[in-house]
């Protein structure tokens, strides 16, 4: 009978399951899915994103923060050492935030500076660590722009512009203006405001969805991309903002626009890459439909008028989030863009990768990633944080509704195999 | 006319013998003339001729018709007396008890018949002496003057018949007559199960077609189809041939009933002892069998044309006895080398002397056996104690909770591996998967399932074979008790803690 019940227990112990198997599993997933946390609750967690900036202007790769609407509307999230740590951004005294744009700013005297838009709000808030919790950041309130809540949309494009002598110029987009505030400094003191309208060559209006100033030799110029209302097509203007932005010259502008050849009716984000290696910025716009890339001419701040390539992928609009990153290590960048309202199986988004650099004047996507289930605006953010075993590549991350998900891309050329995954999360 | 032929082919096919012949066709050709009085309603002629016929062929039946033949003129002293003498001379044969009957009836006939008679006479004799007294009034006087106080004639007498009784119709009976040569062959109606005895036979058969079997040995059976006509005599007579190809057997034992098997038992036994019968010539292996005897297994060689007589001794087999009783063996299947001889109590069951295994088992008890040698004549008493045997229902429920979780515990590992599989295969195959996948965590919930339906299996299984296996209760013992007359004498042993001894009980 002992024997007999030796052999019983052998074998079931032979057979018996070890469920830990899934917890590795959970490691060796492709995907790892970074949810919002717990008191963040379902705000908008991954619609939002942004690195910041270190005092020397310089991005932090491996750190991102999170923009969103709940009790705690600002998270940091740390990549490093192949770990993901989520870390509480408090602002005290600053209730009802809805993230809209965040803008990263060069710290002065903390350790992150970053400006946000938020219901009618424009804040500047310096970070720093909590010394009374070691996980915690607490956000303070430089400047801040309010009373502008009876403008429709103020804020839906934001960008601010740091000045030699620590002043901000911030400019932001209502529905029907742009409005910039010149001089609001580092004191919070004296700050300016003005407004203008911009319109088209004909004189059409037109509503801003994008903003971002930049320097082109050393010169601050305004890009801003709309839609011109009259005629429902894109349009993206670019001026310089030496003087004032406030007496604009219509002939110092360039003004890119779509037609039937080049559909399009918004322009929800721009991306400036030098993609011919001229060290001018080319222009690469996602324009609802496709997204339009203008190479510089003449090695000067001059585009041609029609886009020198088209990425597409049919049926969808392409171009709501733009992200340049090199994936595979290869030492080359990959383009990624998204669709995140293209619906598929209740789910929404995808995310469309293109191989740079680009050949041929119309390209479709080399991957397409997919909803994941039961997703929705998966693509409303991108970011690339780099591997931390892998230090030339980059990994994808992706938002979606309130979920962030971390992908290592899984036969996309360059990956060698998923036994080299760094990734570790909890 | 064809029932005539067929007794004239009769006739010609079995040549009788001289002497028969005479004195049969004398009685048959009286027998027709009387059946031909009868027939025209001279029955006083017919019954003489039937009783010619009775005096050249003693058969009853003609004794019958001849009584009927004086029913008919209603001499019923004469029908009494030939009915009682046919009664006397066929009592088996059938509707006897008819006759019988009808004997009472012409009894109380007889009587009434001769009570009228008596009745007639008396009132015969009354008239002649009223006559006789009248003439005796009505003479002249002395003195030759006319009586003037004539008297008149008196009227006769009247009388009184009683009615007699009707008797119920009746016919002659055909006769028929069966005879072989030689006599004395079985002699059957219809079929072997109706024997009308031996030949020469003569008799009543009714009227139609029959056949007749004749058996003798060493003869041929004859099966033969024949015609009875009414109011014939119908006269067979049949030659028999000796049956050259057949051997005639006769198989004894000198204690009879033995039953004697063709070789096997298997194919049935031919029949018991003493048994004759045909045999094909030659070699034949018997098997005869007797309970309480040894079988004899021999070979016999059977001779054609020969009366072939064996005779087998048969040795009884030594017989012991066996009789079981005590506790709890009510109803308890006894049995003697696997073979069930009694249900207890059994008292004195006969068993063939030697070694023998004795088992007693019964339904919720345990069973008990023993190997046993019973010399021959012995009588052994086994007093035994059935106890019952471990409830086996725990360990079957737990078997089957046990076999059920094992097979669902493989079933949901099953399903945990396809869900490890098809994970892999997707990262194998550059399909993205996410950290969050549902199916991990219903592959770990299959998983954790399993182990847990697997450790219940293994509980189950594990109380299962404890239960199977385990027995605390006594077992089932089988002692033998010694009979000194009425009283018995039993050795049974004992446990106690840790002594062991034996105890000896005695009963009166």
């Amino acid at each position: 009978m002992k024997n007999l019940l030796f052999i019983l227990l052998s074998s079931l112990a032979v057979i018996s399951c070890d469920w830990r198997v899934f917890d590795d599993l959970k490691s060796e997933a492709t995907v790892q899915v970074i949810n919002a946390p717990e008191n963040f609750g379902d705000a908008n967690f991954g619609q939002i994103s942004s690195h910041l900036l270190d005092s020397s202007g310089n991005k932090y790769q491996n750190i991102l923060i999170i923009g969103g609407s709940g009790d705690i509307p600002l998270f940091i999230i740390n990549f490093s050492n192949g770990e993901i740590s989520k870390h509480p951004v408090k602002l005290p005294g600053v209730d009802g935030l809805e993230v809209s744009n965040i803008i990263p700013l060069v710290p002065y005297n903390s350790e992150f500076l970053l400006g946000l838009s938020s219901l009618g709000k424009i804040y500047i808030v310096s970070i720093d660590k909590n010394p009374d919790a070691e996980n915690e950041y607490t956000g303070t309130v430089e400047k801040s722009i309010d009373e502008m809540e009876n403008i429709s949309g103020f804020g839906r494009a934001l960008d601010i512009y740091q000045n030699s002598n620590r002043t901000y110029s911030v400019i932001a987009a209502s529905d029907n203006h742009i409005h910039y505030f010149e001089t609001m400094d580092s004191a919070g003191v004296d700050v300016s405001l003005g407004d203008f309208n911009l319109t088209s060559t004909e004189n059409n209006t037109f509503s801003s969805d994008f903003i971002k100033i930049t320097e082109f030799d050393d010169i601050p110029h305004l890009i801003v991309g709309g839609t011109e209302t009259d005629t429902n097509f894109w349009s993206i203007q670019i001026f310089s903002v030496y003087s004032s932005l406030l007496e604009v010259v219509p002939e110092e502008r360039i003004i890119l626009k779509g037609s039937e050849a080049y559909p399009g009716d918004e322009v929800s984000t721009i991306r400036l890459f030098d993609i011919n290696n001229d060290d001018i910025p080319d222009i690469i716009a996602g324009c609802g439909d496709s997204i339009f890339v203008f190479q510089s001419e003449n090695d000067s701040i001059s585009y041609s008028s029609v886009p020198d390539v088209e990425l597409y992928s049919t049926d969808r609009s392409l171009g709501k989030s733009i992200e340049i990153i090199d994936l595979d290590g290869d030492g080359t960048m990959e383009l990624i863009s998204t669709d995140p309202g293209i619906e598929t199986n209740g789910s929404s988004g995808e995310v469309y990768i293109f191989k740079m650099p680009f050949t041929i004047s119309k390209i479709s996507p080399a991957v397409t990633i997919g909803t994941p289930e039961n997703e929705k605006l998966f693509g409303s953010s991108l970011a690339g944080v780099p591997s931390s075993e892998m230090p030339d590549r980059e990994e994808l991350i992706v938002g979606g509704l309130n979920t962030l998900y971390l992908f290592y891309i899984t036969g996309f050329e360059g990956d060698s195999s998923t036994d080299d995954d760094p990734r570790n999360i909890e | 006319m064809a029932k005539i032929f067929t007794l004239i082919f009769l006739l010609m096919t079995f040549s009788p013998s001289v002497s028969h012949g005479i004195s049969t066709k004398k009685a048959r050709e009286s027998f027709n003339a009387g059946q031909a009085l009868f027939g025209a309603g001279e029955y006083k002629k017919a019954a003489e001729k039937f009783l010619e016929a009775y005096k050249q062929k003693p058969l009853a039946a003609f004794l019958y018709n001849a009584a009927v033949c004086f029913e008919k003129i209603e001499d019923y002293t004469q029908a009494k007396k030939f009915f009682v003498e046919y009664v006397a001379k066929s009592p088996s044969a059938k509707g006897i008890s008819a006759i019988q009957a009808r004997i009472r009836l012409l009894n109380k006939l007889i009587s009434i018949q001769k009570e009228n008679e008596k009745r007639r006479i008396d009132a015969e004799k009354k008239d002649a002496e009223n006559k006789k007294n009248l003439e005796n009034a009505n003479k002249k006087n002395p003195d030759g003057k006319k009586n003037p106080d004539k008297k008149p004639i008196p009227e006769k007498t009247k009388i009184i018949i009683i009615k007699k009784p009707p008797l119920p119709p009746i016919e002659t009976k055909n006769v028929t007559s069966i005879s072989t040569e030689p006599p004395g062959s079985e002699l059957f109606l219809d079929d072997e199960k109706n024997k009308l005895g031996k030949t020469p036979w003569e008799g009543v058969i009714s009227d139609g077609k029959h056949v007749i079997i004749i058996k003798q040995k060493g003869f041929q059976t004859i099966k033969k189809e024949i015609t009875i006509t009414k109011n014939r005599f119908t006269d067979i007579f049949i030659n028999l041939n000796k049956d050259a190809k057949l051997a005639w057997v006769q198989i004894t034992t000198d204690s009879p009933d033995a039953y004697i098997y063709p070789g096997s038992k298997s194919v049935g036994a031919i029949g018991k002892t003493p048994w004759s019968g045909f045999l094909k010539p030659g070699k034949h292996q018997l098997i005869i069998s007797k309970e309480g005897f040894d079988e004899i297994k021999t070979v016999i060689n059977a001779k054609a044309g020969e009366t072939n007589q064996f005779d087998f001794k048969l040795k009884k087999t030594p017989i012991a006895y066996l009789s079981v009783f005590g506790k709890n063996v009510r109803n308890a299947k006894i049995k003697i080398d696997g073979r069930t001889v009694c249900v207890a109590p059994c008292l004195k069951v006969k068993i063939k002397s030697g070694t023998h295994r004795l088992e007693i088992s019964k339904k919720g008890m345990k069973s008990v056996e023993k190997k046993l040698n019973f010399a021959p004549g012995d009588h052994k008493n086994f007093n035994v104690t059935l106890h019952k045997s471990p409830n086996r229902a725990g360990a079957i429920t737990a078997y089957v909770i046990g076999l059920a979780s094992l097979g669902g515990g493989i079933w949901l590992g099953g399903m945990s591996k396809k869900i490890e599989d098809d994970f892999n295969n997707d990262i194998k195959n550059g399909v993205p998967v996410y950290s969050n996948d549902p199916r991990l965590q219903d592959g770990k919930i299959y998983s954790i399932a399993a182990d847990v339906l697997y450790g219940l299996s293994a509980l189950s299984l594990v109380i299962a074979v404890i239960r199977t296996f385990s027995d605390s209760g006594p077992d089932s013992t089988i002692n033998q008790s010694i009979n000194i007359g009425t009283t018995s004498v039993s050795l049974d042993p004992v446990l106690s803690g840790n002594q062991t001894g034996i105890s000896l009980t005695v009963k009166f």
